[in-house]
């Protein structure tokens, strides 16, 4: 009795769209816009600049007029994470959607078209998921050069093979449908199945990896600035930030616990987002991992 | 752990430890593994940070210290040696399925 309660309630909730934590994508988004509006508008509305040197000022601790405290070279805590966020944001937003633009044609076609056509475009990829994210990142850095642009790039080539890898998946599964039978019985040509039927299809698995990945992202640009080999100072980052602070973490703490927490925070907001749009938008749980 | 093999188990008298030993484990332990396996490749990734802050001589700070000093056929080297590590890694990962499930081992 009692189970088949919860079985009729849980079938409810699938009919209805909304399963599991119908609250984890609310609280992800709304963290993430929070974010995204202190990226874009904190630059204009706080006073002061990341990068206005006051010597006198050093090391100072937090204080109400400066809630962050201020770094080793008197620079305000506060306004560089500030600016860094938006630098974090704009790295992973553009390796995300260069990784989209060129995996997601790439693992469609795959998954369309399998045979040879597959194996020459998913070997290659296979290849670079060999590599660890962040060895393969360091090591294009290394060949590439720093600086903010480049770290993108680099991240991007990163993602293309889970991406490619999500929409061979999910072309796949469209593949056999009966509506895209259907479509081909009609006459419908390639393109036009790909276009009208899988992409539409794939977008909910696309959607969640991307919320993954953009959350990766941010915690691989981190790394990567950390180590002296991602965005080139006096550029604000939060890796940046945090490696500065690294020489003075007993002294000022400030230094590297609010650029920490800042990572924190949209790392967690990402999760939650990616964590909730799954349950929402697939409650069966049917997703390629 | 609602499934009838374990309802059986119990029935059997066998004691909860043996239960979970002996027939939960095994069927819990093919998701686990691969999981494990996966770890390591990001472990291999995050060994370059965590060996950097601790100053500790491995080979992700070799890696690291290289492609600062733009010193290509030691960063070649490195990161072949980590990528193959990593397929190690996934290959054991595929033959321990084999070991944990006699289901899936090739005939």
């Amino acid at each position: 009795m009692d189970r088949s309660a919860s079985v009729t309630a849980a079938a409810a909730a699938r009919a209805s769209g909304r399963c599991g934590r119908p609250w984890l994508a609310a609280v992800g988004l709304s963290v993430i816009v929070g974010l995204g509006v202190l990226a874009l508008a904190g630059p204009h509305v706080l006073p002061g600049s990341p990068e206005t040197i006051v010597s006198a000022e050093a090391l100072k601790p937090p204080t109400p007029a400066e809630p962050f405290g201020r770094d080793d070279l008197g620079r305000s805590v506060l306004s560089r994470v500030v600016h860094a966020y938006r630098v974090s944001l704009e790295v992973a937003l553009t390796s995300v959607a260069l990784a989209l633009l060129f995996g997601m044609p790439l693992g469609l076609v795959a998954g369309y078209a399998e045979g040879w056509l597959d194996q020459l475009i998913m070997r290659p990829l296979d290849v670079l998921m060999a590599f660890p994210a962040i060895l393969l990142a360091v090591a294009l850095m290394g060949v590439f050069g720093t600086g903010l642009g480049l770290v993108s790039v680099a991240l991007a080539i990163v993602y293309v093979p889970t991406v490619a890898r999500v929409g061979r998946a999910a072309a796949l599964a469209a593949k056999a449908e009966l509506y895209v039978e259907g479509a081909r019985a009609l006459g419908a040509t390639a393109p036009r199945m790909l276009l009208r039927h899988i992409v539409p299809n794939s977008t909910t698995a696309v959607l969640v990896q991307a919320s993954f990945l953009m959350a990766l992202a941010i915690l691989v640009e981190a790394a990567l600035s950390f180590l002296g080999v991602g965005i080139r100072p006096p550029t604000p980052s939060l890796g940046l930030m945090l490696a500065d602070g690294r020489g003075f973490m007993l002294d000022a703490p400030w230094m590297v616990v609010f650029p920490g927490l800042a990572i924190v925070v949209a790392v967690l907001g990402f999760n939650m987002l990616a964590d909730g749009l799954r349950d929402w938008l697939d409650p069966q749980g049917a997703l390629p991992r | 752990m609602s499934r009838g093999f374990v309802q059986f188990a119990r029935a059997k008298g066998l004691p909860e430890r043996a239960v979970l030993l002996r027939h939960v484990l095994p069927n819990a332990a093919i998701p686990l593994v691969t999981v494990l396996g996966l770890q390591v490749g990001y472990m291999l990734g995050g060994a370059i940070v965590v060996e950097t802050i601790f100053t500790l001589p491995g080979i992700g700070r070799m890696t690291l210290d290289a492609v600062l000093e733009r010193n290509y056929p030691v960063v070649q080297a490195t990161v072949l040696v980590v990528g193959a590590m990593f397929m190690l890694v996934n290959l054991l990962t595929d033959l321990l399925y084999g070991v944990i499930d006699p289901r899936v081992r090739a005939r």
